[in-house]
């Protein structure tokens, strides 16, 4: 897919580039005819272009020293040739009426034109314009000036305006585009530029148009054989998965269950030698690992061992591509802890998320006494996706919980917040003071998880702080401590709540009445009693509240 | 001399014009094959299963507003019902609706009014009543029953009772992927520097499909030409361009068929804005004005996954109807945030996104008629140049082919959905045939789309009638 689409990409560039010089070459209507002069007609060539001193001169030079000529003596107006951007070139074909002009000391013009009297006086005129100091140098500096700045000052609008509108603007276009490629183009693509140039500058714009469509007609051939290419393909690798994923889990359950020998397995073992099937293989003992357990489960990295396909899977690891790369950690992780341990730890603080995420899950999978210690040495935040996958490898592998204070007071809040989480999972009592102090952070989401922490490990100690920080609190972290509040509250936050019922918008008035309904009878009478206040809204919020279903 | 000048000015503007719109397109397909290309391969990497059990799932709200959908109703909230996800509800918005919907509901899930006290954070028409199950089965289902508002208000109304701190804005006639949610809310856990604040997935459709309690069992393509044609659309449209966009930070529109968005940022923003019909996209556009103005870093991404499947209209008065609509709500959303064009602070959306709309999106059709008309009139002087007329004629033909076909590639290669080379052997030649048959139709949709905006001011949706999926055998 991605050949094809490179192609598709570099046949767009040329098409813009060729509309490009083909709008700016004509002032006349664009779709009526084409854009540049026929090439077959010899009187209507010429040839118009110019090179720089520097790189004519290094030429010269470098012709001189090749052809043994003492260089000073040569009568450049006699050279010839077809080509624009060098006068050696010029000099080593034959085409007559080639003169060169020196321009100024940054450029040569090469001209050619159409007959012997022409070249003659032209050579005249040129020679007495050079020796003419009225000769506007100073317009010639300015407009060399704009040139080194082409490209960007072309795509001014008015500037592209005025070159639809001038009569002799292509000619100047492809001056200016030599000029600039003299300048700027890298000396390997050189040539590659100015053939590109004077092609365009050759060929009718409707060939070019034609040439494109045969592009597409080939591109749609192509993509089409492609489809029918891999709707072939990938049906058979399917059924060919399917063939063989079923096979291996039969031969390695029966070898598993003991009921066949390791010397039958690799002799049932069917084409383990080929790259696909190696990675079926692995794929199918990745899903034993999953879903067998037990006594054996010891059997799956042991057959992962002997069948040679952790070399694989250590290949992958080392890849390039971040795909495969953790691909190949998960691999090892599971199937291959031995070869996993060494490779995981220096890819904890990797650039690419994919592999870190990866490489933080294996380090926890794989060293059980300590799995957090990496978040000590954490340069990069730890993504929320992390966070729930480190969770669920908790849970899955009974793996033993640090005490998360250690890690409350670190720089990244993603650190300090995830930390909170499994603190108040956990029930981590013995960290009461570092949760209180996280109340203070500047961070919302950690003030919020403080909240929350204080709400459901019933932290009384912290109900008069909660409280005090509710007026400077978003309307998020307000809901969480009028909520903690109903758990840790006592008779002297009724008046808080109360303000907050009479003061506050609709949500926070209502999660305020439940807490107060919910501390004690004595909150549901006050509740009562408010209800019977002129314009009060709080029966409807008793009903809401009580209904469970709210 | 006069008219030399005038034929210039023209002709070169249709020449920018076109390789404008060309290299666009190009640039995005390649952007979004990229992109395409790193989603499949972390899509196969992932492990859901961590946020399948985990407590600390956040909860998500499932929107789904309903009019005149009695037919349908109960079996649609059923397959809602099948969405394997750990923490989540789903509010079904019964919006003034003229028939049974309501009734239907109430019978089917054994409802009844409860008392409720309505936070109206984000204005809304006027909320009758909250229903609720006493089957206990049902306890994450919450019925509204408002007056009638529109689209924009109905889901309005359901952000204000919805319980997570992020929704899902549904049409409840489409249908979801079971696994749509965990695969919507993964990229608002994967982001440290900068906020998720809305995500959206590619949508199919499901014409000619087979679909039994709610879930997709069969896929086919479409018989119709019409939907066939709109399958080869939606395929350019999600995955050679909204990927592209959403990798370079410039999406601007989340299908209003499927997308989850920030709760507490929406609220901010002051929820779906009612007096369009383009109420999705202006939404995603407020919201990223909204945190541009805040200063805050944000990002809106797609999911390359296939996460909703919805019935594509099959004749041309409602797809009609529809491409009016869209039309008219581009333009809308472009009017309204005009602040944003061309406005270094919002960044690429200012600079690129929100010109591409202008340009590419709202005025595409009328250049291309401007075009037509301009051709008519040379060609009634007698001054065209007639093989160069065809040339050029066949060259965009091929190219649009090309893009077509390009599209199919991507789309088999990405979920080989189609897997029998007769579906692509369909598809291919309905693309041939698009460029003929219904581009023609979608450009003379838009201009009456314009024409409705400006001139006979309309704001109405339109009919959208469904004729309902096809029934397994």
């Amino acid at each position: 897919m991605s050949d094809f689409t490179s192609v598709k990409l570099i046949f767009t560039i040329t098409l813009v580039f060729c509309f490009t010089f083909s709008v700016f070459s004509e002032n006349k209507p664009v779709f009526d005819k084409s854009f540049f002069p026929n090439t077959s007609s010899k009187s209507s060539r010429h040839l118009n272009s110019f090179i720089s001193k520097k790189t004519f001169d290094a030429d010269v030079k470098e012709f001189n020293n090749t052809a043994g000529s003492d260089g000073a003596g040569t009568d450049f107006t006699k050279l010839s040739g077809t080509h624009t951007y060098t006068a050696l070139r010029l000099e080593r074909t034959e085409l007559p009426n080639v003169f060169l002009h020196v321009v100024d000391e940054d450029s040569i013009q090469v001209n050619q034109l159409e007959s012997e009297e022409d070249s003659t006086q032209k050579r005249e005129q040129l020679i007495a314009n050079q020796n003419n100091p009225k000769t506007d140098n100073s317009k010639e500096n300015s407009e060399l000036q704009k040139k080194k700045n082409f490209p960007r000052s072309l795509l001014t609008g008015e500037k592209l305006l005025h070159i639809f509108l001038s009569d002799a603007k292509a000619e100047k276009l492809k001056k200016e585009l030599i000029i600039y490629g003299e300048n700027h183009v890298p000396q390997n693509f050189r040539n590659f530029y100015f053939a590109l140039i004077d092609l365009f500058f050759q060929y009718p714009v409707i060939f070019v148009f034609v040439i494109f469509i045969f592009i597409f007609i080939i591109n749609i051939i192509s993509v089409i054989l492609i489809l029918n290419y891999t709707v072939r393909r990938k049906n058979h690798k399917a059924r060919y998965a399917e063939v063989y994923e079923r096979m291996y889990e039969e031969v390695l359950l029966s070898y598993i269950f003991g009921e066949i020998e390791w010397d039958k397995v690799l002799v049932r073992l069917q084409k383990i030698n080929k790259h696909r099937n190696r990675r079926i293989l692995t794929s199918v003992l990745l899903n034993f690992h999953e879903n067998l357990k037990g006594e054996v489960e010891k059997f799956i990295p042991e057959i992962f061992y002997n069948l040679g396909l952790y070399k694989d899977s250590l290949k992958l690891a080392n890849s390039f591509n971040s795909y495969k790369k953790a691909q190949g950690i998960r691999e090892l992780t599971y199937l291959y802890p031995k070869g996993a341990k060494e490779i995981v730890e220096k890819y904890v603080n990797y650039s690419d998320d994919m592999v870190r995420a990866e490489a933080q899950m294996a380090y926890i999978r794989l060293n059980q006494k300590n799995p957090f210690e990496f978040l000590s040495n954490l340069t990069k935040p730890i993504t929320r996706w992390t966070q729930l996958s480190a969770f669920y490898m908790i849970r899955l592998y009974q793996l033993p919980v640090p005490s998360f204070s250690n890690y409350l007071y670190s720089n990244h809040p993603t650190i300090k917040n995830f930390s909170l989480q499994m603190i108040t999972y956990f029930q981590q009592l013995e960290n009461i003071p570092e949760i209180l102090d996280m109340l203070n952070s500047r961070v919302e989401r950690t003030r919020y998880l403080s909240y929350k922490a204080v709400n459901d490990l019933r932290l009384y100690e912290g109900r008069v702080s909660i409280r005090k920080k509710y007026r400077k609190e978003t309307y998020k972290n307000k809901l969480e401590i009028i909520k903690a509040l109903k758990n840790i509250g006592t008779e002297e936050d009724f008046q808080f709540l109360e303000i907050i019922i009479k003061s506050e918008s609709v949500s926070l008035k209502l999660e305020a009445c439940r807490s107060m309904y919910f501390m004690n009878q004595e909150g549901r009478e006050r509740l009562v009693k408010m209800s019977k206040e002129p314009n009060s809204d709080i029966e409807q919020f008793i009903a809401h509240i009580t209904d469970n279903r709210n | 001399m006069g008219v030399e000048i005038i034929r210039t000015v023209f002709e070169s503007f249709f020449l920018i014009y076109a390789i404008t719109v060309f290299g666009v397109y190009f640039t995005l397909a390649i952007v979004s094959a990229i992109e395409l290309n790193k989603n499949l391969k972390e899509t196969k990497i992932t492990n859901y299963d961590a946020l399948h059990s985990s407590p600390f799932a956040p909860t998500i709200t499932v929107l789904a507003p309903a009019y005149n959908e009695s037919v349908t109703i109960v079996e649609n909230i059923k397959a809602l019902h099948g969405l394997y996800y750990p923490s989540f509800e789903i509010v079904v918005i019964n919006d003034g609706s003229k028939d049974e919907t309501l009734e239907k509901t109430i019978e089917a899930f054994e409802l009844e009014k409860i008392p409720y006290v309505i936070d109206y954070k984000i204005p809304c028409n006027e909320i009758l009543g909250i229903y609720k199950s006493k089957n206990k089965s049902y306890s994450n289902l919450t019925v509204i029953d408002k007056v009638n508002g529109g689209k924009a208000d109905a889901l309005n109304s359901g952000i204000n009772i919805a319980k997570g701190d992020y929704f899902v804005s549904i049409d409840v006639d489409s249908i979801i992927d079971p696994h749509a949610l965990k695969k919507l809310i993964k990229p608002f856990f994967e982001e440290t520097d900068r906020k998720v604040i809305a995500a959206g997935g590619v949508i199919q459709i499901a014409n000619s499909c087979k679909i039994e309690d709610g879930q997709l069992t069969e896929i086919n393509v479409p018989d119709k030409f019409l939907p066939r044609c709109q399958v080869i659309e939606y395929s350019r449209s999600f995955l050679m361009g909204r990927l592209a966009w959403s990798r370079l930070d410039g999406l601007l529109l989340i299908s209003g068929a499927l997308g989850i968005f920030d709760k507490e940022v929406v609220i901010n923003c002051g929820g779906y804005f009612t007096k369009t019909v383009g109420e999705d996209m202006e939404l995603v556009v407020r919201m990223r004005e909204y945190m541009t103005n805040i200063g805050k870093k944000y990002k809106v991404v797609y999911i390359s996954d296939p996460l909703c499947w919805t019935e594509a209209p099959s004749s041309l008065k409602v797809l009609g109807s529809q491409r009016n609509r869209w039309t008219r709500g581009t333009i809308d959303t472009i009017l309204l945030h005009k602040n944003i064009f061309f406005n270094r602070k919002y960044g690429f959306m200012g600079m690129v996104s929100h010109p591409y709309w202008v340009f590419f999106e709202w005025l595409a059709p009328l250049v291309e008629v401007l075009g037509i008309i301009y051709f008519i009139v040379i060609a009634s002087l007698g001054q065209p140049n007639w093989t160069l007329f065809a040339v050029m004629l066949f060259f965009v033909y091929f190219f649009a082919i090309t893009f077509s076909t390009y599209a199919i590639l991507f789309d088999h290669l990405a979920y080989n959905r189609y897997n029998q080379k007769k579906m692509i052997l369909k598809l291919v030649l309905t693309s041939w045939l698009e460029p003929i048959l219904y581009h023609p139709l979608i450009v003379y949709w838009g201009l009456r789309g314009n024409y409705d905006y400006f001139i006979r001011k309309k704001k109405a949706w339109g009919n959208m009638t469904r004729t309902g999926f096809a029934k397994p055998n």
